[in-house]
């Protein structure tokens, strides 16, 4: 057999070289014009969805991870977050029972968008969207209370999210409290009493017991047990 | 007596291209095959002898005309039971090995596990594949392939064998190995009904003989019959002939005589200018060798009518 | 039994061949390379997991069923095996028959272990076996089932590269069939919903076998409705195969 020769090999080794070579100036340079980040090419999501060939919830799983992304990536550079809340968009129409990007879609939109309404907006289809879930009308009724300072909405929300089930233990005496606190000494009253009635936890016992003393003295009625132990009046 | 194969107008015509063109490759056979025999189809390539065989096996449906099988229909089951086929450079399942190629075809024609495993081995004894029965298809070589095609078409022990060009491609030694194979089908009685071009093979082991030319069937009848038919000459070896005596008798010969060595061919018409011919001869104190009748040969025969005809 | 012999000599012929093998490792390094990928979201991580796996089910699925669908038939012709098969005394149904349940058991084979694969994944994160998970993935192949049945009727009468093509729109079509006859009801005219009813009820539905949402959400799942799409895509599979028995009955090996 013909033995290979230097030409081949020569050759071979120069294109490899010129390669890598052009590979790394290429990565100096940074390639064409930065391609825009984000979604913007994004189609509407109810064109989008029968497209995905019933693929729509592995999609928006793909597409909450991207947005993750760029929520960390935008968060180190420079914290504008222009395509966020259409993503969010989508990827909750793609799926609507995907919770997460619901909740922290609307904190991300929240603090770090500054888009109050469209986080509102989110949590609130998310709300609609699933009824059985306490985490959206819990995470609204957390945004009016804590930022709106709007108690009568978060008692709106929060006792809306009481009665889903596993909610968390303090939502009940946060509604039994609101209740109070916006003149419906009543049914506040009627609410602690519940409280200590189910409760097993010591703790909670004990402070719906002194809210109901509170509640109590403020509208004048002493505290007596009667015979069954029961506090009520 | 019913025939193993009897064909009545069969007639094929298939649509070729892109408008759909018919194109008629079969017309009006009218074929019969006896039972017991060795039946040769000779033909041209392109004549449609593969066409045959596959209408014959219910692998195409005719345009018109008519199949039989033992007097059934071709499609009949029964009748399926009885025939067995071997395809033309047959192809066979390349990831099977041998011994489960024929099994899952003796599945197919209704074996049981037992006679099976029984088959199997005394087939491939026969076939002389033993050794390689466990190798993948694919390793096998053409002769291989046809041999393990002939092992397939016997598991049915057939009635009726039908043989797609089964010497192709084979060497000598292979195409010995078939047609000891066929003798010795025809010995048990069965009925073969091969198809070839290879024209010495059929005229050594036919017994009838069925000419395609152009979808049609040009002759039929015994091999010996369509030979006789003509005796284009006959050769008488001489030698120790008189110088002068095959001038004289020059005008006798239907061409210059041949001189082969010490001796003498001399080719005249037919049997009556032989025996003046002998007769002038032995008075002159000739040595004769052989009179040898030159029929004309099969191939003659055949290349005669297979000359490009204007169409059906 | 005959067709079981072409069965099983049809799934043989599909074990042997190594493309199947080559999907399915493709199929396993996906189903765990999301367990890296849920690393980095925030949250639902056993939805994606889940998602991730049931995609990849039908997606390979459908990969293995196109692929050894549209060669059923066309390829015994092509290679010329199929002549030596179809002289001996079996009825043309049989062969019919017999690969189209070859490449059912294939598909089983695969798709047993690709589930195993995804409800132990499941089961590592949630430390249960979930059966909703198990009935989206005998949903998918079912799915499965109907999608090698257009390839098998495709196989009888084209080539495998026409053959795929056809399958692949059809499972298209399929899977938009419900969505279109939504936007022709609300957008559309006259003329659009009258040429949408007849193609509606003539595709296959597909977003009927689709459970995927329903299995990884607690999603009511109405027992009515599934024995119904159950019947629905048996009845549908029976019409392919039938069609493509008869089909097959009436053709000319040339």
């Amino acid at each position: 057999m013909k033995r290979l020769g230097l030409t081949i090999p020569v050759l071979l080794v120069a294109s490899l070289v010129g390669s890598t070579l052009l590979a790394a100036v290429l990565d100096v340079r940074g390639g064409h014009a930065p391609a825009p980040r984000g979604w913007r090419f994004l189609p509407e999501a109810r064109y989008l969805k029968p497209a995905l060939l019933g693929f729509h919830a592995v999609s928006a799983d793909l597409l909450w991870i991207q947005i993750v992304q760029y929520v960390g990536a935008h968060v180190e550079t420079d914290r504008k977050f222009p395509q966020l809340a259409k993503a969010l968009d989508v990827a909750t129409t793609l799926d609507p029972y995907f919770i997460e990007p619901y909740r922290f879609g609307a904190l991300y939109l929240l603090y770090l968008g500054r888009q109050p309404q469209a986080a509102v907006a989110l949590l609130e289809r998310g709300a609609n969207a699933n009824p059985e879930r306490w985490e959206l009308p819990h995470d609204l009724g957390r945004y009016y209370y804590l930022e709106v300072r709007d108690d009568s909405q978060a008692l709106r929300w929060w006792e809306r999210a009481a009665t889903l089930p596993g909610r968390p233990e303090y939502l009940p005496r946060f509604v039994a409290r609101l209740y109070a606190r916006t003149g419906r000494a009543d049914t506040a009253l009627e609410l602690w009493l519940e409280l200590y009635r189910t409760t097993q936890d010591e703790y909670m016992k004990s402070l719906a017991l002194r809210e109901i003393e509170r509640l109590k003295s403020a509208h004048g009625s002493p505290l007596t047990a009667n015979e069954s132990g029961s506090l009520l009046p | 007596m019913v025939s193993p194969v009897e064909t009545q107008g069969l007639t094929k015509e298939f649509r070729v291209g892109f408008w759909g063109k018919r194109v008629r490759v079969l017309s009006d056979l009218n074929l019969e095959v006896r039972e017991g025999e060795v039946f040769g189809y000779l033909g041209p390539n392109g004549a449609g002898k593969t066409t045959t065989l596959k209408l014959i096996t219910g692998l195409l449906k005719p345009t018109s005309g008519s199949v039989r099988i033992f007097g059934r229909d071709c499609w009949d089951f029964s009748i399926k039971r009885k025939v067995g086929f071997l395809p033309e450079n047959p192809y066979f399942y390349e990831y099977l090995t041998g011994r489960e190629l024929l099994n899952f075809y003796g599945q197919l024609v209704g074996l049981r596990p037992g006679e099976r495993r029984e088959t199997i081995e005394r087939l491939a004894k026969h076939v002389h594949l033993s050794a390689a029965l466990d190798l993948p298809l694919r390793k096998y070589s053409k002769g291989m392939l046809q041999r393990i095609g002939l092992a397939q078409a016997l598991l049915n022990d057939p009635d009726l064998i039908l043989l797609d060009e089964p010497m192709s491609g084979l060497d000598p030694i292979g195409r010995r190995e078939i047609r000891d194979l066929i003798i010795e089908l025809k010995g048990q009685g069965k009925t073969v009904f091969f198809s070839s071009h290879i024209i010495p093979d059929v005229e050594l082991l036919c017994d009838r003989v069925g000419i395609l030319v152009g979808g049609c069937l040009v002759a039929q009848g015994p091999v010996d019959q369509m030979l006789e038919a003509r005796i284009e000459s006959i050769e008488v070896t001489v030698s120790r002939v008189p110088p002068g005596l095959v001038e004289e008798l020059d005008h006798w010969l239907v061409s210059p005589p041949v001189t082969k060595g010490e001796r003498l061919v001399l080719t005249v018409k037919d049997e009556g200018t032989l025996a003046e011919l002998l007769t002038r001869l032995i008075e002159a104190k000739a040595a004769i060798h052989a009179a040898a009748p030159q029929r004309e040969s099969l191939e003659e025969y055949f290349l005669r009518h297979a000359q490009p005809r204007g169409g059906p | 039994m005959k067709v079981a012999a072409i069965a099983l000599n049809a799934f043989r012929e599909a074990v042997r061949d190594r493309i199947l093998y080559a999907i399915l490792v493709f199929a396993l390094v996906m189903l765990a390379g999301s367990t890296i990928l849920v690393t980095i979201s925030v949250g639902g991580e056993e939805k994606i997991i889940k998602d991730l796996g049931l995609a990849c089910i039908s997606i390979f699925g459908t990969l293995i069923a196109v692929f050894l669908g549209i060669g059923l038939v066309s390829k015994e012709i092509e290679k010329r095996t199929i002549y030596s098969v179809i002289s001996k005394p079996i009825h043309r149904y049989q062969f019919i028959l017999g690969k189209y349940l070859g490449l059912v058991l294939t598909l089983l084979a695969n798709v047993a272990l690709m589930a195993l694969g995804l409800i132990g994944l499941a089961y590592l994160w949630e430390g249960t076996v979930s059966p909703r998970l198990v009935l989206a993935i005998l949903f998918i192949f079912l799915e499965l089932m109907l999608v090698t049945a257009l390839a098998l009727l495709f196989s009888t009468f084209s080539s495998p590269t026409l053959s795929a093509i056809f399958t692949l729109c059809l499972f298209v079509a399929g899977h938009l069939t419900a969505d279109l006859r939504l936007f022709a009801a609300r957008f559309g005219g006259v003329l659009s919903k009258a040429a949408i009813e007849p193609l509606y009820f003539l595709l296959p539905n597909l977003s009927r076998l689709n459970l995927k949402d329903q299995a990884v959400h607690s999603l009511g799942i109405d027992g009515g409705t599934t024995i119904l799409s159950f019947l629905y895509a048996i009845f549908y599979i029976a019409a392919l195969v039938l069609a493509a028995m008869a089909i097959f009955h009436q053709r000319d090996f040339q």
